[in-house]
């Protein structure tokens, strides 16, 4: 215990400079959590847009299907899958989904779309397609089967000049692989993050679809909903033991399988990020070597008088090393005081981007707006990583404190 | 001999000093080297864009950037845009093309496609299709070719020599198709372009599309970056309002906004390593001043004016920044020329392709490299010795004397 | 009158225990004067020499030098008038440790701005006044305590000073290179008319001086001059 107090004595004799050290631990701590809590909140929304817009948190398709997304590969929706679907309380909502490629026109400006049929009663209970509709309504879940509604993406309409009310031409191949074309009617237009999807996503309903495409009651995937996106993993284990047994038996696929493009560009993100917060890190780093190996040799004589009497030079490394953890923890204390409430703030404030990044964030598919999100794990790692630095940057210092020579230390002065 | 004196006084505490330059290497070497891989990464992404299907100046018709529709087209097939991009030195190559939306349909499945009607001899001059062939060959000899991307023919099933039908929609507005047989598959680093363009003879495009001779745009590559520009203004003053002329960066703005995002992004990673580094340099400046205030005592009773000890300090902490800089500089600098073949990033290629960004990422560097970090380390270093600069000249002479 | 001060006060506070270092005195040097302020530790010497130097400001009373008013001039023309018309001996010698012997002699000169020919020229020739010819380039810590002082002395001459001021230049030298520093600034006095005020307790200093100035208790307790030697 009067090693640490010596420890606390030591920090305590110049104020200024222990000042100056704190205050950059207290920015490195402030910039590497509250810049991993807004790359998180950025991180989270990104998936939870791409997960709401289209693929739910887990996709259940046939195997094969997500390599090439066609016809061929198809799930038979029965009352046991469905039933099975139901019984798992993991699921918190599940649609599914027949996917087809068509040209949609108006006149005579055409373009290619990624048709997708949704069941307009469970569409909602997995994504925001239906709240997206900014122009007319989305499809209703009670029209007839050969209602032939469809919902356009806001700037594929814009390209075809369709408006709502009007009926569009789609043209496309069906399972059979023959020709098929039919006249849907225009009854929504939806307004979507991504703006490629925007620009190529048209909706009808899937039993509408299932015809269009002679596909009978095929479907080609289920997408469905966990409670939260890192509930994944547990609802991916209890449908795979809940659908054993079905012959054929569909695919499970974790929303990382559906979309490993979005999960590489994330790692790639987070790559990037900590490559900054490291050199970050190791700046302040040698900022505590610096004030440790210079309060070290400033106190050479005092050192050497400790040894003198009798001091083991393992107490005096302890006694360096522990004053180094304590500026460390003392930054660490003060810059999670600070940057702990000023990631609650932004977690409650999301932050609008302005023009230019909006139109990055367009390019990201991804709404322009920055929720940061402070999670536990961010606090205590940051916290490890300071410690951790502080650490490495006292043991030399420390251990030449340890091989302080009596005599040259009291002759040196 | 201020200077003199500024610099000899750094090195009165080698170690001191040699740690301050090795945060200060360490924090400019790693930045420069991290912004170089995201400029490569975003320099790659704009020349995919470039070589496979932008090139640097596309003329269409009037209205078509609006409503690209199929009707709006250049109806002398682009001969006049062709000779007025010829008319001067900046031109490298052009070429013509028709593009418009269609479905390739296969013997297994269907895709929806962008079709592009491409001159066979002239296009390898314009994009890099022809050397991003992977299978196959471009176009051949036999008539009615296409060459898809490797990732459509995946997804229609087929391979080279198999036959796909293309439908779209004619200038008539008629549904038509044509069948075609899958000449070559090429692969370039945008997997969105892979999986979603067919290529056809110009002629052969045309002819599906009743078009006659015309074509949508004229594609044109400058000589040089610095000279697209000068091309494009040209074409405006020659063509005025007959056509529309468009450089890479009007037509992907988002391109033009994420070099633009970088680049203020440089300026926020070194103002963080920085103000890190400052409270460092402001330490050991403090420090330093603090064991000198006798020494500082007698610099002001020879009759050396308070302001001049000020520059003494400031100058002190420009060298050390200063030399930090340009050794983390040349360091990064030297990282970045061992990694000039690239950074293999091939676990993340299904990401970086999406975002037209190919597995292999060399690292790029740019002027403003060297000038934001010294910018930047100017400043710091400024403000980290304006404290240590004021305590330095707190005392009176006398005093300063009397102290220890 | 070159150096003149009337009345000169100067009130120490230390924890609220104050003291006067100076309490009232007058003083007058001539030009070519070789003397002393003498006193016992604590009677205000090195105080005195502050004020007189323009390192310190008074409480209270006057200091001129040629006519001039130290309180009438800012913090830059007192610089400017310490660089201009004042040298300063220390006890310590207080030489730039990273600049040699030459570079410490030249810096005054070029705070002057005098051309780096002509001060290196001033340089070599002062370094080879005070005796330390060819060990220009040598640094301070590389030298003797007496030859460090000769730099200061060499230093404080350079650029012709109306006065030098020597706080306790002998004390922390041997009495043998006490002595010869002594012989050589007398000699400076001597040849080439620099007037010298000494602050010291000394004995060897109060007897080579020619005008010893008594100080005790912040006052002057007895100005005593010699018949010229």
């Amino acid at each position: 215990m009067s090693e640490l107090r010596l420890a606390w004595r030591n920090v305590g004799r110049n104020p200024r400079r222990t000042a100056l050290t704190v205050a950059a631990t207290v920015f490195a701590v402030l910039l590497v959590v509250d810049f991993t809590a807004l790359t998180r909140g950025v991180h989270e929304k990104m998936i939870e847009d791409s997960v709401r817009l289209r693929s739910g948190h887990a996709m259940l398709a046939a195997p094969g299907y997500l390599a090439e997304r066609s016809l061929d590969h198809f799930l038979e929706l029965d009352s046991a899958m469905i039933a099975r679907l139901d019984a798992v309380p993991e699921v918190e909502g599940w649609a599914p989904r027949v996917v087809g490629f068509a040209l949609v026109s108006q006149d005579v400006t055409s373009q290619g779309v990624a048709l997708l049929g949704v069941d307009p009663r469970r569409e909602s209970s997995v994504t925001s397609l239906p709240s997206r509709v900014v122009d007319g309504r989305f499809l209703s879940a009670d029209a007839e089967r050969g209602a032939r509604e469809i919902v356009l993406g806001k700037r594929l309409a814009e390209r075809i000049g369709a408006r709502v009310g009007d009926r569009v031409l789609v043209y496309g191949v069906a399972y059979t692989l023959e020709s098929a074309y039919e006249l849907f009617t225009v009854v929504g237009l939806a307004q979507l993050p991504d703006a490629r999807l925007e620009r190529t996503l048209a909706v009808v309903a899937m039993a509408d679809l299932q015809d269009f495409l002679a596909f009978g009651d095929r479907v080609s995937e289920v997408a469905l909903l966990a409670r939260s996106a890192d509930r994944t993993e547990p609802l991916r284990q209890a449908l795979v033991s809940s659908l054993d047994g079905l012959v054929p038996a569909p695919m499970v696929h974790p929303w990382p399988e559906v979309m490993p493009d979005l999960e590489q560009i994330l790692i790639l993100d987070d790559a990037g990020l900590y490559i900054m917060l490291a050199i970050l890190v190791v700046v302040v780093g040698f900022g505590i070597l610096n004030t440790i190996l210079m309060a070290v040799l400033e106190r050479q004589r005092e050192l050497g008088v400790m040894l003198a009497l009798g001091l083991r030079p393992s107490a005096i490394f302890r006694v360096v090393f522990l004053e180094s953890i304590l500026l460390a923890g003392l930054g660490l204390v003060l810059g999670l005081g600070l940057a702990i409430p000023i990631g609650l703030w932004m977690e409650a404030h999301p932050i609008v981007m302005g023009e230019q990044l909006a139109g990055l964030s367009e390019f990201m598919g991804m709404e322009p707006v920055i929720t940061s999100n402070l999670a536990f794990s961010t606090v205590w790692k940051s916290a490890l990583v300071i410690l951790v630095v502080a650490t490495v940057a006292s043991l030399y210092p420390a251990l030449k404190a340890g091989r302080a020579n009596p005599v040259d230390a009291l002759r040196s002065l | 001999m201020l200077l003199r004196l500024a610099w000899r006084n750094l090195w009165r505490n080698p170690r001191r000093t040699a740690i301050v330059l090795a945060a200060v290497a360490i924090g400019i070497a790693g930045s420069l080297l991290s912004m170089a891989v995201n400029y490569g990464m975003v320099d790659q992404m704009v020349r995919t864009a470039i070589e496979t299907e932008l090139g640097h100046i596309q003329i269409h018709a009037v209205g078509w950037e609006d409503d690209p529709k199929l009707e709006r087209m250049l109806a002398d097939g682009g001969r006049a845009a062709e000779h007025v991009l010829a008319s001067g030195p900046e031109l490298r190559a052009s070429t013509r093309r028709v593009r418009v939306d269609g479905l390739a349909i296969s013997a297994r499945g269907s895709a929806g496609v962008a079709v592009m009607g491409v001159e066979p001899d002239r296009e390898p001059a314009v994009s890099v299709l022809r050397d991003a062939l992977l299978d196959g060959e471009w176009f051949g000899q036999s008539r009615l070719r296409a060459v898809i991307g490797q990732a459509l023919a995946d997804q229609l099933e087929v391979d080279v020599g198999d036959k796909i039908a293309v439908s779209v929609q004619d200038a008539l507005g008629e549904l038509t198709g044509g069948g075609f047989r899958v000449a070559g598959t090429f692969r370039t680093s945008s997997s969105d372009f892979d999986r979603s363009t067919v290529l056809l003879r110009l002629a052969e495009a045309q002819q599906l599309l009743a078009l006659g001779g015309a074509v949508t745009e004229v594609v044109a590559v400058a000589r040089d970056d610095d000279e697209i520009d000068a091309l494009a203004q040209r074409a405006v003053k020659s063509l005025g309002g007959t056509a529309e002329v468009r450089t890479w960066s009007e037509l992907q703005p988002l391109l033009l906004y994420m070099v633009q995002t970088f680049d203020m992004m440089a300026w926020y990673l070194y103002a963080a390593v920085f103000i890190a580094m400052a409270f460092g340099i402001a330490n050991v400046l403090l420090m330093s001043v603090h064991e000198r205030t006798r020494e500082i005592g007698m610099l002001r009773a020879m009759g050396m004016r308070r302001g001049q000890v000020i520059v003494l300090v400031v100058l002190e902490s420009l060298l050390v920044t200063i030399v930090g800089v340009v050794s983390g500089l040349g360091i990064g600098f030297a990282g970045a020329l061992a990694l000039r073949d690239g950074i293999d990033l091939s676990a993340f290629a299904e990401g970086l392709a999406s975002y037209g960004v190919a597995p292999r990422i060399a690292p790029v560097l740019r002027p403003s490299d060297l000038l934001i970090p010294l910018v930047v380390a100017g400043i710091t270093a400024g403000l980290a010795s304006w404290w240590p600069a004021i305590r330095a000249t707190r005392y009176r002479p006398a005093e300063a004397l009397r102290r220890s | 009158m070159l150096l003149e001060a009337v009345g000169l006060v100067k009130v120490y506070d230390t924890r609220g225990i104050t003291t006067r270092a100076l309490d009232g005195v007058d003083l007058e040097i001539g030009e070519g004067e070789f003397s002393a302020i003498a006193g016992p530790s604590g009677s205000g010497k090195t105080t005195l020499l502050n004020m007189l130097g323009a390192l310190d400001v008074p409480d209270a009373g006057l200091v001129s030098l040629d006519g001039q008013d130290y309180s009438s001039l800012g913090a830059a023309e007192q610089s400017e008038l310490r660089l201009r018309k004042l040298g300063f001996v220390f006890q310590a010698y207080n030489l730039i440790p990273v600049f040699s012997a030459r570079e410490n002699v030249e810096f005054v000169m070029e705070l002057q701005g005098v051309p780096p020919a002509q001060r290196r020229a001033r340089a070599e020739e002062v370094l080879e006044q005070v005796g330390l010819a060819g060990l220009g380039e040598k640094r301070p810590l590389e030298m003797s305590g007496g030859q460090q002082q000769r730099v200061a002395v060499a230093r404080s001459i350079a650029s012709r000073p109306r006065l030098v001021l020597a706080d306790e230049p002998t004390a922390n030298l041997d009495s043998k290179t006490a002595d010869s520093l002594l012989e050589l600034m007398h000699q400076l006095n001597r040849d080439h008319g620099v007037t010298f005020l000494f602050s010291t307790h000394d004995p060897r200093v109060m007897e080579a001086a020619r005008r010893v100035i008594r100080l005790q208790d912040g006052r002057v307790v007895g100005d005593e001059r010699k018949a010229a030697s």
